[in-house]
């Protein structure tokens, strides 16, 4: 086996931001189940036009549909108090996918990679710290899954990035120039974001602006490695999503990826140690 | 069982990875590029006039309403928007953003049409639900498409 694999597989370390990032997920796991709940207040999907990627024989009734939601927001409680934190992750990951399945227009890119997150984090130790009751213990465990989740947030941003380069229209500003236009025309935006939309509605920035973006995203991909450029990214990441979620809807993609971004922090972080200090209590000394 | 052993651990990771690649690298080939994790593809809009082929005429359906005799010969109303409930396809006569692309909305539109076809059994005069979109990709001109349903009994 290659020595970085195996380095990988069996790597130890601190675990207490694993806890900060479950609850995080937790979180917005809560706010797309109560979307959901919300939604099935106004009816059923199944009763209007739906598209299904499953057979339409597997596609689940309005009963069980009715109790898949509640499940999950049930799940999600779990998940954001600690108990039994890591089965609910895997539940919620795979009842929100099979939700997905059943009706292709309520795939969103943020709750795809939301339910893949959770999926990785359940093999993670993520419910030793940040819990309710916690159990005095050791707060080192296998960091492989974390890892994952890690190259899950670079395969992101290689997909994105990736497909952004390949398109002639956005490496000319094409796309964010007609973004700027058409955002520029929505009655709701305020008088300071109207300038920047003005300035951005210029084919020369727009140009430059798409570059940016194509850039950034392919770097993150890379940069979030590096004990070298790793805060410069963690700093230009959260300021790209920050900027993102200003100008577009995008549900919870935006707190999604800064809270997976912790998993990024090392424990040389020093505001991040302290930040964890004052909110876990230690484990009783044997 | 979520603690894997270290063969699983390799074997999971292997797997997942393998599978997201094949998602992301395969998107394209899917009509609404889902599992691709493409954001922001575009900054197209589209315009949806929808009509009916009736007698091998064509009839506007009007933000999307239409009456029509059912077999008994009694008038009835329908709406496009008691089965298609999407802002974006619910959105008739309007420009709206294509989120997700003007391409991933109109093969929705497509399985819409034949969805709103197979569920107005009362509108017995439509052999054909149409619709006449305007695309404009990334701001370029207007581009038309038309867009039929499947034929359907008319009694």
């Amino acid at each position: 086996m290659l020595p970085f694999l195996r380095r990988w597989r069996d790597e130890q370390g601190d675990v207490t931001v694993l806890g900060a990032v479950r609850v995080a997920l937790g979180l917005l796991l809560l706010a797309n189940a109560l979307r959901a709940a919300g939604e099935l207040r106004l009816g059923y999907f199944g009763d209007a036009f739906h598209w299904p990627l499953l057979p339409e024989a597997l596609v689940a009734s309005r009963s069980v549909y009715s109790a898949l939601v509640l499940a999950q927001l049930v799940l999600a409680v779990l998940v954001v108090v600690g108990p039994r934190a890591r089965d609910a992750l895997l539940a919620s990951a795979l009842l929100g996918t099979y939700v997905l399945l059943c009706d292709r227009l309520e795939y969103h890119h943020n709750r795809w990679a939301l339910f893949g997150y959770a999926a990785l984090l359940s093999f993670a130790p993520c419910d030793r710290t940040f819990r309710v009751n916690a159990p005095p213990g050791p707060r080192v465990g296998p960091l492989w899954a974390a890892r994952l989740a890690q190259l899950q947030v670079s395969i992101i941003y290689l997909a994105s990035g990736g497909s952004k380069l390949l398109d002639p229209d956005w490496r000319s500003g094409r796309v964010m120039l007609e973004r700027f236009h058409l955002y520029a025309q929505r009655e709701s935006v305020s008088g300071i974001v109207q300038g920047l939309l003005e300035q951005g509605s210029r084919p020369g920035v727009a140009g430059l602006l798409a570059a940016l973006a194509i850039a950034t995203e392919l770097f993150l991909a890379v940069g979030l490695w590096s004990r070298r450029t790793r805060t410069f990214a963690l700093a230009w990441g959260v300021l790209f999503h920050l900027a993102i979620e200003a100008t577009s809807r995008v549900e919870g993609f935006t707190w999604l990826t800064l809270a997976v971004y912790a998993l990024f922090l090392t424990p040389d972080m020093r505001a991040w140690k302290l930040l964890a200090g004052t909110f876990t209590p230690r484990p009783k000394p044997h | 069982m979520l603690d894997l052993g270290p063969r699983a651990r390799v074997a999971f990771a292997a797997c997942w990875i393998a599978g997201q690649a094949a998602l992301v690298l395969t998107a394209g080939d899917r009509a609404d590029h889902v599992f691709g994790f493409r954001m922001f593809p575009e900054a197209s809009t589209l315009e949806i006039h929808l009509s009916r082929v009736v007698g091998g005429e064509i009839v506007p359906a009007t933000g999307g309403e239409w009456s029509a005799r059912d077999a008994a010969g009694q008038l009835r109303h329908f709406s496009w928007r008691d089965r298609v409930h999407d802002p974006i396809l619910a959105a008739i006569d309007t420009r709206v953003f294509a989120s997700y692309g003007a391409d991933t909305q109109l093969a929705r539109l497509q399985r819409a049409l034949d969805d709103v076809a197979d569920h107005v059994p009362e509108d017995g005069e439509t052999t054909r639900l149409r619709a006449d979109v305007l695309v404009r990709r990334n701001g370029r001109g207007a581009v038309a498409h038309t867009l039929v349903s499947h034929d359907r009994p008319v009694r």
